[in-house]
């Protein structure tokens, strides 16, 4: 499998003068060809501003301190001039968001906001350019598209709205998809339709996906590969079932068994004392060892770094180095 | 015969009158359908369904913040709805909310400390120094330190701002809490916290607990019964461990299998679920039931809720067998 997009050491600070705030601290991935790679994390991590970054989406006061961000062919996303950005966002690399009330236009009926993507993007008639729409609203599973691309946001459910957000990512045939939180505002069945239909898409047209979400589940249902985020920083990154049968890191061990299952009952869950650390104070050494069980003088004094500790899986913790240390 | 339940919610329905314009008609909309649902003193009991099954609406009747257009709500005993303002006054103090979004439910110019002090004012339990005491005590009764007291709610985190909004509940001794949502807008992490520390409280305290929530994986940690509702109307109630082993309701069965395991999504054509108008004469799941048995009677006649074999309830012509 090919690489199609590196990123390498990104670094982006929010805040002015001399201590911005960082809030994503140096993440480095790549995503093969046709790959899905989950991001977890909990509010404030760094999850949606690491994707945003690969876009360039960062407004001010935010900004992209140093990294890389380069596609298949070659370009360095981040250094790229803002016309040929624009060629690629929605086009090339799209994305979708969490709201799709929020995200789509209330006032323009959902064929004007698809063909307006395509027109963008491509030379093609009006005409044409419906048909192209008729048919993605047909592939993302919108019943009656003939007469569904008359209507206007607020005529559909939020299933079907969030499916509207799909085709207008899906209009330009992207081969990267960043889905960041893509089904957290849809109630539990519609939540497993559009997992479903992501799954399918994803299958069907080749795409690589770039899957965030605070719900281990759904990253659970779709990665490759999961990478977990803690403090802007990735801690661990192994293939999803490896990660979820055996994580190495404290963090993705605490957060996976905190989290209630509908499969299983139990008497009491495991917590994971305190809270997330705010990105203007995060804490010397290591960001979790205020909160981990099995920290030492090492943890608290040195950030250990991200380093390969097994085959395919990457973990920042010194427990790597001395095992024996582990809190039972 | 054992005692009464705490809360007997029997008959109710509500319907609502949309307007759609200055001179059109209104339109009825049928929130609530026939729901009749008893808590026992207690007990937890999980309320499950999508958003507009009618979940917060059955809070808020039974709260007496809504009244109910047919039906009657007992909370021990009392009609909710035929009380007297002093009589209501006096159960409010019994029975207390907590809701989804602690920030929007805390005045932000007011110390929590304030918050939690005045509906024990309002219902004049405290005062004084005696006062104090009790909002220190609530304080570490949910794991807050008792010098947070003089802080505003944007000085806390989401997980002590959601203590708070219990403790308030808990400040006025009451002997039901009626949970809206309350973890669904925290971190995992936090999430985990708070269901223990809910867990705890109803040990202690011995309250009972009327948990709405649309996640099942928490509704089947905390809860000892589940009552599942869908477009107003309760289509299945049941024991959590039987009614999570076996769903008899095609819509809890089809509930159940979108709970993520850690089982990777195979790939298979998915299309909108969007559910056809019921009618008013059939079964409100019909138009998107998958379930083998489904026929003309599911169209025309309204399956009502009926025991079956193993201690259920289930609103379906072909789920389950009659008792």
């Amino acid at each position: 499998m090919s690489t199609i997009l590196s990123v390498r050491d990104l670094w982006v600070t929010f805040g002015t003068g001399l201590t911005p705030t960082t809030a994503v601290d140096g993440v480095s991935f790549d995503l093969a060809e046709g790959e899905t790679l989950g991001i977890v994390g909990e509010s404030g991590s760094g999850k949606s501003v690491t994707a945003l970054s690969l876009l360039r989406l960062i407004d001010a006061p935010g900004r992209i301190g140093s990294g890389s961000v380069v596609d298949y062919r070659g370009r360095n996303l981040l250094t790229l001039p803002a016309a040929a950005l624009r060629e690629i966002r929605g086009a090339e690399i799209a994305m979708v968001f969490q709201d799709p009330a929020g995200s789509l236009n209330p006032v323009l009926r959902i064929g004007e906001q698809i063909t307006e993507t395509i027109r963008a993007h491509r030379t093609v008639g009006r005409r044409a350019a419906r048909d192209r729409a008729i048919e993605l609203l047909d592939l993302v599973g919108v019943p009656e598209p003939e007469e569904r691309i008359d209507a206007y946001p607020h005529e559909l459910s939020g299933g079907l709205q969030q499916r509207v957000m799909l085709a207008i990512a899906l209009s330009c045939e992207p081969t990267i998809l960043i889905a960041d939180e893509p089904t957290t505002a849809l109630d539990v069945t519609v939540q497993a339709q559009v997992l479903q239909l992501l799954a399918d898409l994803r299958r069907r047209l080749g795409m690589a996906m770039i899957v965030i979400s605070h719900d281990l589940s759904v990253v659970a249902q779709l990665a490759d590969r999961t990478a977990i985020m803690y403090g802007g920083q990735f801690v661990e990154v192994a293939p999803t079932r490896a990660m979820f049968s055996e994580a190495v890191h404290p963090y993705s061990r605490a957060l996976i068994d905190a989290t209630p299952r509908a499969d299983r009952a139990i008497a009491r869950l495991p917590t994971i004392p305190g809270s997330v650390p705010s990105a203007t104070q995060w804490p010397r050494g290591c960001r979790f060892h205020p909160r981990c069980g099995s920290a030492w003088a090492r943890c608290r004094e040195t950030l250990p770094p991200l380093v390969r500790a097994a085959e395919e899986r990457d973990v920042r913790c010194w427990l790597t180095e001395e095992p024996a240390r582990r809190s039972p | 015969m054992t005692e009464h339940p705490l809360v007997s919610i029997t008959g109710v329905s509500k319907v609502f009158l949309t307007r759609r314009g200055l001179f059109q008609a209104g339109r009825e909309h049928r929130a609530l359908d026939d729901v009749t649902l008893h808590v026992r003193r207690g007990e937890t009991v999980g309320l499950v369904g999508e958003s507009g099954s009618g979940k917060t609406t059955i809070a808020r009747i039974l709260l007496g913040l809504l009244a109910p257009t047919t039906g009657s709500v007992q909370f021990d005993g009392i009609d909710v709805h035929a009380a007297n303002s002093m009589t209501l006054r006096a159960l409010r103090r019994r029975m207390q909310l907590v809701f989804q979004d602690a920030t929007g439910s805390l005045n932000p110019r007011v110390t929590v400390g304030d918050a939690i002090r005045e509906p024990v004012m309002v219902h004049g339990l405290h005062t004084g120094a005696a006062l104090a005491d009790h909002v220190a005590a609530l304080f570490e009764d949910v794991g807050l330190d008792p010098a947070l007291t003089s802080k505003y709610p944007h000085e806390l985190s989401g997980g002590q701002r959601q203590r708070v909004a219990i403790a308030r509940a808990l400040s006025v001794q009451p002997e039901l809490l009626v949970l809206d949502e309350p973890v669904s807008a925290l971190d995992v992490s936090i999430q985990a916290q708070v269901l223990n520390l809910l867990a705890d409280l109803r040990e202690r305290h011995g309250l009972t607990y009327l948990f709405i929530a649309h996640d099942l994986a928490v509704v089947r940690h905390l809860c000892d019964a589940v009552v599942v509702m869908y477009r107003g109307r309760i289509v299945e109630t049941g024991d959590r461990t039987a009614l999570f082993a076996d769903p008899k309701h095609p819509y809890t069965a089809a509930l159940l299998s979108t709970v993520p395991g850690s089982e990777r999504l195979e790939s298979r054509p998915a299309r909108s679920d969007e559910a056809g108008d019921a009618g008013a004469s059939g079964c409100p799941y019909v138009g998107v039931c998958g379930h083998p048995e489904r026929d003309a009677r599911c169209r025309t006649e309204r399956p009502v809720l009926r025991p079956t074999a193993s201690a259920r309830q289930v609103a379906c012509h072909h789920g389950g067998n009659d008792v």
